[in-house]
């Protein structure tokens, strides 16, 4: 999880930031940057952050939302490139469509976000509901991987030679 | 409905639904998708109902994954390939959902049962081994013989290169099964990227282990066996944490072994990384289920990591090559006899209630009971980091949580003093532990 205040993208589960110890949530709840968002309003309320490391977060976030959805599209590209069917196609897109525009819309709400200002209980409201969205759309690839998880392994019982891996990364 | 990536564009690789998935794409998400009408169900991971127990109907999403298992099996294993690593960066960030937490309890519940019986099944030293034909991770699941769980290796294999040796390594500790089979799905990851990262990896990685015959979910533990994210430690065994502390008890002895801060992982270099270190480079995840199909049925689990930042990657985060820490250093403790503490300081002390709740650094809880305070230690139950401590079978109120000061392990109120939680509202977190 990145740490919004510090920059550390950290490899542990939270709830605190190993380098600076901001609290950065349970990875495992799902909140994503939720937790962060409200720790830096109490600490604005409380007076123990101040508006520029709001500001960096804010801008932290912006640019790891960016990462992330362009992760889901370089990901939609590579499955296009696999020359799939129109049905295929379609389940994939079903699958994927969701997650990203809620993570699109989650985005454009940050975007919104003022340091200088509390955050609007009716914007933390849409965060939260944007969040669940990005959660249910995250389950639906989950699910979605599952289910591909299983037809693999009845090809492979059912004898299906799957071709050996590269033992090289591409272009190498 | 139809969105364009300005990311995507700006990077030539906009992801257009509809361009790239086509029309059917629409029906999808004009009335089957996963959009507004899907929440998911009690039996969304029950996969031994049909099609994810969410039945036959429009309402089914599943309904449409017929076709895909019309492709190759190369290619498959590219799709999943994709998704998994696509997958670790937001599980990585919390962005995943809380993967097999409250949402689905039913499915947090198979976990613990699960994790024991692999444990139970395969014990120290068994589980991934590396082959050495490839540069990446081969993952070939060995099983013992005689074992419940009759592993076919032809149906264990690894995907990719990512996590290379490191992860090789680390799935052929002892308590590996359990963890990676394990309550709580964003477990594993964690305990996946604080191993040495390969650099020279492949784009992305993904180990996944496959079972077969496991006589589906009755094989892996009536009801009753624990619940949730707990995970109910037996004497004789040992359970390594996703930080990678090792809970090992034998005889009368529960020894913990905490890495602390001493753990490194590599920066991974790529266009934009030269001061920061990339955003969603070194992440990964993990996940398990179980499945049935005609003839079969079983379960799995999969890790996947992925390995690369590439242009979009640098996140501005302030440096790179960072170390893995923790909130705390290395800590050798144990816990023994009637029960006595020895601290990571080597003080000793003594339990004062039947129960103590312990944290370790990397937000583990490991939950000790003996009949009273001056008898043996007769249960242990671990926690993993960020799940709720179940309580049953132990009284919170006769439930020392115990706090390290100084390297001394002080009990700072009783359990149920603890109960509520969230954030910012008391509970465990207020304490610090």
């Amino acid at each position: 999880m990145l740490c919004l205040k510090c920059g550390v993208d950290n490899p542990s589960l939270g709830p605190a930031c190993v380098q600076c110890g901001f609290f950065i949530g349970y990875v495992a709840d799902g909140r994503g940057f939720l937790p962060q968002l409200q720790a830096f309003q109490k600490g604005q309320r409380e007076g123990t952050i101040a508006p520029g490391e709001v500001q960096e977060g804010l801008q932290r976030l912006d640019q790891a939302l960016n990462v992330m959805t362009h992760n889901v599209d370089q990901t939609g590209a590579g499955l296009a490139s696999m020359g799939l069917d129109e049905t295929q196609t379609g389940v994939l897109g079903g699958f994927l469509f969701p997650m990203r525009d809620a993570m699109e819309k989650f985005h454009e709400e940050v975007k919104s976000l003022e340091a200088d200002s509390e955050i609007p209980d009716e914007t933390l409201a849409k965060l939260e509901a944007l969040q669940l969205d990005i959660n249910r759309g995250s389950e639906g690839v989950a699910y979605l991987i599952q289910t591909l998880h299983g037809f693999l392994v009845e090809k492979v019982a059912a004898g299906e030679q799957l071709e050996p891996l590269p033992t090289q990364p591409p272009g190498e | 409905m139809i969105q364009n990536s300005p990311i995507g564009l700006n990077f030539g690789v906009g992801f257009n639904p509809m361009q790239n998935f086509g029309p059917a794409a629409q029906g999808l998400m004009m009335g089957l998708s996963l959009g507004d009408n899907f929440r998911g169900s009690a039996g969304l991971f029950d996969q031994n109902m049909g099609l994810g127990g969410l039945g036959n109907g429009f309402g089914n999403p599943m309904m449409g994954m017929g076709g895909l298992n019309q492709m190759g099996g190369t290619d498959m294993r590219q799709m999943l390939f994709l998704l998994m690593a696509m997958m670790a960066m937001q599980q990585q960030q919390g962005m995943g959902g809380p993967m097999g937490g409250g949402q689905f309890p039913q499915f947090g519940q198979q976990f613990p049962q699960f994790g024991n019986q692999f444990g139970n099944q395969f014990g120290p030293g068994a589980g991934f081994q590396q082959n050495p034909l490839m540069a990446g991770l081969q993952a070939g699941l060995q099983a013992g013989q005689g074992n419940q769980m009759q592993m076919n290796p032809a149906f264990a294999f690894g995907l990719g290169a990512g996590l290379g040796q490191s992860l090789g390594q680390q799935m052929a500790q002892p308590g590996f099964g359990q963890n990676m089979f394990g309550p709580q799905m964003g477990g594993p990851f964690s305990q996946f990227g604080q191993q040495p990262f390969n650099p020279q990896a492949f784009a992305a990685g993904a180990a996944m282990g496959l079972m077969n015959g496991m006589n589906g979910m009755n094989q892996m533990g009536g009801p009753g066996q624990g619940g949730g994210q707990s995970i109910d430690l037996q004497q004789g065994q040992s359970f390594t944490t996703p930080g990678g502390a090792t809970i090992n008890w034998q005889g009368d002895t529960v020894s913990v072994k905490e890495p602390g801060g001493g753990m490194q992982q590599q920066n991974v270099g790529g266009a934009g990384g030269a001061e920061g270190r990339n955003f969603g480079a070194q992440n990964a995840f993990a996940m398990a289920g179980t499945f049935s199909g005609q003839g079969f049925s079983g379960a799995f689990a999969m890790a996947g990591a992925t390995g690369a930042g590439g242009p979009a990657g640098a996140c501005g985060c302030h440096h790179g090559g960072q170390e893995m820490q923790q909130s705390g250093g290395p800590k050798d403790w144990k816990v023994w006899g009637d029960p006595h503490i020895k601290n990571p300081n080597g003080q000793q002390t003594d339990f004062t209630q039947p129960n103590a709740l312990f944290t370790l650094n990397d937000g583990t809880k490991v939950l000790m009971g003996a009949d009273n305070p001056n008898a043996v230690v007769k249960k242990v139950r671990i926690t993993l980091p960020g799940g709720q401590v179940n309580f049953n079978g132990y009284d919170p109120s006769k439930t020392s949580v115990m706090q390290d000061q100084g390297g001394v392990f002080k009990p700072i109120g009783n359990a149920n003093q603890f109960m509520g939680g969230g954030f910012n509202q008391g509970g465990f977190n207020q304490f610090g532990i």
